[in-house]
């Protein structure tokens, strides 16, 4: 596997953003059930090949993504709980923990949906506190709040929740439910915690303009499977050539 | 372990419901200390649904405060491309009654005023005539520069009689020069007629406003009284052109600057 010194980074910005910029805001996605073994690793050498800022994998690929992308400057990521959230926090605690040990340095942990939509708040603090406690000092949590299933005021209350749980982040979903990264969400979102806890938009970011406009609203992440789209049009535009065009196959899903 | 991916993000506050101030203008004023705070050049700034969605606020208010910035000529549309910060002036100070500090800090920027000299001074003919005093009595000569954000914009040259204000010798002149008159000596500066010119900049106040030998600025001239028509002070105020830009309200029945009338500048010692 190519080691970070090896990667150039195009020259050129667009809207102010340097290539780096973008690249690093990305959590390359390789979360759906059905993907090989093959095209996990194809996943991790287009990570390495675009020098993202990390891959967000499945729990079992862990360790091949440590394997595969020790050496180069990408961040191995998982998941917890994930993607219902409605696993026991002793489950979501030894995830986390395995998850650590194989070698990942994020963890994008879901939080218990049903029992925030049913008021049970402490539950779902102590619940992502837990993961956070088990983190400490070993990796960054971003807690997924599934807004696609939120009031606006379950997506506040979520947010101040995590925050106070101490999560690092706050990501609006998934991928796997209905719908994803809206600007209106984000927009509460950053409202409702303080200014160190970061924003991850997730979910249906498949173009640039769609990454530039969740970056005005405060996202510092965005977790992508559009990767390769999204960086080769910075380079296209960086460079004031015309976009390359869509991919044949437009999935509807994250 | 913090990774600091910082960008700029465009977060504006929510606006308050209760301040009497138009909901565009409030906007208006948002908008601009933002921008003035750093918002890259080649940035647009988020779409009209992105600053509705911030705000609260419709679109229509959103489009008015825009606007205004658009016509102070703080952003440019490039259409197709969207609305960005425009290169030239990104200060701007309202006249009126506010002090220079509470004018800049509008801005969400950091005013400091630098009091270059003071001294005590005798009146020339002119300035005794002006203010209304025996030639050759004793005035202070206060010269102060003003800085936003670390970068020269105004520097005035003042004269107050001594007996208006004899505590002016050894006053603290970073702040408001006409609150200290009005609050310590008792004389509020109540009105005043100023004038407007261009110049090139030279000497010392070319030096001080760190522009070019013979750079145009906008030259303030003020002849300030108190309530009861006495003459208070005297100033000369130099600004950078590129810096800054005055604007004026013109109330209901009043639109459009009059032209009073147009000064023979040789009949008049204006030193």
């Amino acid at each position: 596997m190519s080691s970070a010194a090896s990667v150039e980074w195009p020259t050129g910005t667009v809207n102010g953003y340097s290539y780096r910029d973008i690249a690093k805001a990305i959590d390359h996605s390789l979360l759906k059930p059905e993907l090989t073994e093959q095209e996990v690793e194809a996943g991790l050498q287009l990570a390495v090949l675009y020098d993202v800022a990390s891959v967000c994998c499945r729990p079992c690929d862990v360790p091949l993504a440590s394997r595969l992308l020790s050496g180069s400057d990408v961040r191995v990521g998982s998941t917890v709980g994930f993607p219902h959230g409605a696993n026991t926090t002793e489950t979501k605690v030894v995830e986390a923990v395995q998850a650590m040990d194989s070698g990942a340095a994020e963890l994008d942990m879901v939080l218990n949906i049903g029992q925030l939509r049913s008021g049970n708040i402490d539950f779902v603090r102590s619940d992502i506190a837990a993961v956070v406690e088990a983190a400490r000092g070993r990796a960054l949590v971003k807690v997924i709040l599934e807004n696609a299933y939120l009031t606006e005021d379950q997506t506040v209350t979520a947010s101040k929740t995590a925050a106070v749980a101490g999560g690092n982040f706050v990501k609006t979903s998934t991928g796997f439910a209905p719908t994803g990264a809206v600007v209106s969400d984000l927009i509460l979102m950053r409202a409702s915690v303080p200014p160190d806890v970061r924003l991850k938009a997730a979910g249906g970011i498949r173009s640039l303009d769609a990454m530039l406009e969740v970056l005005d609203v405060g996202v510092t992440r965005v977790g992508a499977t559009a990767t390769q789209q999204i960086l080769d049009e910075f380079k296209a535009r960086a460079a004031g050539l015309p976009a390359p065009p869509p991919p044949v196959e437009a999935s509807d899903d994250y | 372990m913090a990774l600091s991916n910082d960008f700029h993000s465009f977060e504006l506050g929510p606006i308050d419901p209760a301040d009497p101030t138009p909901l565009y203008q409030q906007l208006r004023d948002r908008l601009r200390g933002k921008l003035v705070e750093g918002w890259p050049k080649e940035r647009p700034i988020p779409s009209e649904r992105v600053l509705m969605q911030m705000t609260g606020l419709s679109r229509m208010t959103v489009r008015q405060a825009i606007a205004e910035l658009v016509h102070e000529g703080m952003l440019r549309r490039d259409h197709g491309r969207g609305t960005f910060v425009a290169d030239s002036r990104v200060m701007r100070l309202l006249t009126g009654h506010s002090t220079f500090r509470d004018a800049v800090q509008k801005l969400g920027s950091t005013p400091v005023t630098q009091v270059i000299r003071r001294e005590r001074i005798f009146a020339n003919p002119a300035q005794a005539t002006l203010l209304q005093i025996e030639p050759g009595e004793a005035v202070f000569n206060i010269v102060r520069l003003r800085k936003v954000d670390g970068q020269p914009v105004i520097v005035d040259f003042t004269i107050v009689p001594e007996r208006i204000c004899p505590c002016l010798g050894s006053a603290d002149l970073t702040g408001s020069l006409y609150e200290y008159l009005a609050g310590t000596c008792g004389v509020p500066p109540d009105h005043s007629t100023d004038t407007i010119e261009a110049v090139a900049a030279s000497g010392e106040v070319g030096e001080l406003l760190e522009v070019e030998e013979g750079a145009p600025v906008l030259l303030l001239r003020r002849l300030a009284r108190s309530v009861h028509d006495v003459p208070i002070e005297i100033t000369e105020e130099f600004v950078r052109s590129d810096r800054c830009l005055y604007q004026l309200e013109n109330p209901s029945g009043t639109a459009g600057i009059a032209l009073v009338g147009i000064l023979d500048t040789n009949l008049e010692d204006r030193s």
